[in-house]
């Protein structure tokens, strides 16, 4: 057992786990059931992200979608006092979905698999704490200089300083929309 | 057999033993934590406390443990089963997944494996945010408890529960930073070998190690902010339907919080595993971690002794009036504390 | 790096299992005599007036939404952290507008009311 295929079994795992969670979603009895199968779904794909060696973006797709996120959709649907009933939409256009769905299916894997995608060499970024040369370094925004050689930092120093850097204003422009959003929110919450 | 099989297997074999290791530490923790705290508890107040059971009361949490497994489960008609079930095995599962990141020694080199062993079950580069992202799981246990149960006092006390654990979780992530911005690094053993390196980071960090401690213990929902299980107002709270093993579940998973939290202390404010200036082998270190833990463990009783009930909506004005700016304070002043620092002004 | 990942997996599932098996030992070992009294909803004895799953106050979403928005800015000033030694002094100038702007969100809840526990 090679570890590309320990990825590729982890990879299915987690995929079917967050596929699974979506269908979930959409069967479940009712809308609070809904809401923990999205968590569920979440999950999956921050597992998805730790296959991809995004170990960051997978803590921060718990740390959000799971620990934020969903707790203020599960608060929501407890607020709402009608849905916490055990209705059960059934839905009538499951077979039309189904018709329409299967062929869109089949044309997004037919590309996934074929496409030929563009990889960017300085995009994948070398073990952190190893010492690469100055040509590497180069391609490597964050690449600490220690002496001759180039430290390669770790991956989420790397982004600080790509962040601080390169995309300041992108950084800045955050922080304003995320003040929009709270007053918004404040706004239509307390009328 | 597969040549290739052979290091897959064994680093598979590792996993499964230590993680069997670490769960057998924390239900050990677990069960004398309990007689820990009854014992201290007793003689803060001039009690004797548990002493029946084996020499000074020690064979009382097996007891505890023997009586849990043989109690009935009585089960509602009105709950939803199936979150029922599953919620008391999240709140576990996640305390447990939280102690994974904690260094308890320095990597050791062992006789059957290449390379450096890991003390504790992982280190990577963002682990400090694998455990604040873990822990945030921790609401969705008690919150579902709550809500399965359709019990009013199990449901009010899963959603006070969910509302406190979020707003704490903030000015914890804020007051941390600190520590982060100093070493660097996330990595949890990197910044237990910088303390070893240089200087405890509470003397650096002191407001952040006070922010840290109010918000530790009302994450773990103990008291005075054990609003969740309010008994006078809530019965028993999020746990009110649970009975037997179920309910021992809950309990398990607060007191292996407890110990976590306590371990986290150690590693970001208190020097983790190491003392100053002594070079200790493995089960030295593992000594010095365990003495932190219950030092820690000491101030958790210590403090439930001591102080009474805050009320909701204090508990929820202290959180974001007071813990929410300070840590949003302490990080400036720390910003600009390093950067004068990197700038030459404190020579 | 993949190891300790690895390693999280396997003691999810380890961690996973042993409260189960407690769970089924239990299940062999403990009495099962449920009873229509039994079974009813703990309310100190008294019956169960209603349904208990009803609207709740709106504090506790207001409480998570505007934490969902400090969470996300937490999510920024981690990386800033880690990267923030070495960084020029342009960095600090850059996170006290990011965090200034936010605090005015702060305050601007705060004097709305919205974190006023009614």
């Amino acid at each position: 057992m090679s570890q590309q295929t320990v990825v590729q079994l982890v990879f299915g795992v987690m995929a079917a786990l967050s596929l699974g969670g979506a269908m979930g979603v959409v069967m479940a009895r009712t809308v609070f059931v809904s809401a923990l199968w999205l968590i569920l779904s979440f999950v999956g794909v921050a597992g998805l992200y730790i296959t991809l060696g995004a170990g960051f973006l997978a803590v921060i797709q718990v740390l959000v979608y799971v620990g934020a996120i969903s707790v203020l959709i599960l608060f929501a649907i407890m607020l709402t006092e009608d849905v916490m009933g055990d209705e059960h939409p059934n839905n009538g256009q499951v077979g039309l979905a189904i018709i329409l769905l299967t062929p869109l299916i089949f044309l997004l894997g037919k590309w996934g698999f074929t496409a030929n995608w563009p990889v960017k060499a300085a995009a994948i970024l070398p073990r952190s704490g190893l010492s690469v040369d100055a040509a590497t370094a180069a391609a490597l925004p964050g690449a600490l200089k220690t002496g001759d050689a180039f430290l390669v930092p770790d991956s989420v120093a790397y982004l600080g300083r790509v962040l601080m850097t390169e995309h300041f204003l992108a950084f800045e422009v955050v922080s304003v929309v995320l003040l929009v959003a709270l007053v918004g929110a404040i706004v239509i919450a307390r009328d | 057999m597969n040549p290739d099989l052979t290091p897959t297997i064994w680093i598979l074999l590792e996993a499964v033993v230590k993680g069997a290791i670490v769960i057998g530490a924390l239900l050990t923790g677990f069960a004398y934590s309990t007689w820990f705290e009854r014992k201290v508890i007793a003689r803060m107040q001039v009690r004797l406390g548990p002493n029946k059971a084996g020499p000074a009361g020690l064979l009382l949490p097996a007891a505890d443990g023997l009586k849990l497994f043989f109690k009935e489960n009585i089960i509602p008609r009105a709950v939803d089963k199936g979150i029922f079930f599953l919620a008391p095995l999240i709140s576990m599962t996640v305390a447990v997944l939280a102690f994974a990141v904690i260094p308890v020694g320095d990597p050791t080199e062992v006789p059957w494996r290449e390379g450096l062993l890991q003390l504790g079950i992982a280190d990577f580069d963002v682990a400090l945010l694998y455990l604040l992202g873990v822990t945030s799981f921790a609401v969705y246990g008690i919150a579902l408890a709550g809500w399965a149960s359709n019990n009013k006092f199990a449901l009010i006390g899963g959603l006070r529960a969910g509302a406190q654990m979020i707003s704490y979780e903030l000015a914890m992530g804020l007051s941390i930073l600190g520590v982060v911005m100093i070493v660097g690094s996330l990595s949890l053993h990197e910044i237990v070998v910088w303390q070893k390196a240089h200087v405890w980071l509470v003397l650096l960090q002191p407001l952040g190690f006070v922010i840290y401690v109010i918000t530790a213990i009302a994450e773990t929902n103990r008291a005075p902010f054990d609003m969740p299980e309010a008994e006078q107002e809530l019965i028993a709270g999020y746990h009110t339907e649970y009975t037997g093993m179920r309910f021992a579940l809950f309990f398990q998973a607060e007191y292996i919080a407890m110990l976590t939290v306590c371990a986290l202390a150690a590693a970001l404010f208190l020097g983790g595993y190491s003392l100053p200036g002594v070079e200790l082998p493995w089960f030295g270190d593992l000594a010095v971690f365990l003495g932190k833990v219950i030092a820690g463990m000491f101030v958790f009783v210590w403090i439930r002794a001591t102080m009474p009930r805050l009320r909701y909506d204090q508990l929820m004005d202290f959180g974001w009036k007071v813990l929410l700016p300070l840590s949003i304070i302490n990080v400036v002043a720390t910003a600009v504390g390093l950067a004068l620092y990197q700038n030459g002004v404190f020579g | 790096m993949v190891d300790n990942w690895g390693f999280i997996a396997v003691l999810t599932l380890v961690a996973f299992t042993v409260p189960l098996i407690g769970l089924a030992l239990s299940w062999l070992l403990r009495p099962h005599r449920p009873g229509p009294i039994k079974q009813t909803t703990y309310e100190c004895g008294l019956e169960t007036i209603g349904d208990s799953w009803v609207q709740f106050k709106v504090q506790y979403y207001l409480y998570a939404l505007i934490f969902v928005l400090f969470d996300v800015e937490t999510v920024f000033l981690y990386p800033w952290a880690v990267a923030f030694l070495g960084l020029p002094l342009f960095a600090l100038v850059e996170m006290v507008i990011f965090l200034g702007i936010l605090a005015i969100g702060l305050i601007y809840a705060w004097r709305k009311g919205a974190l006023e526990w009614v």
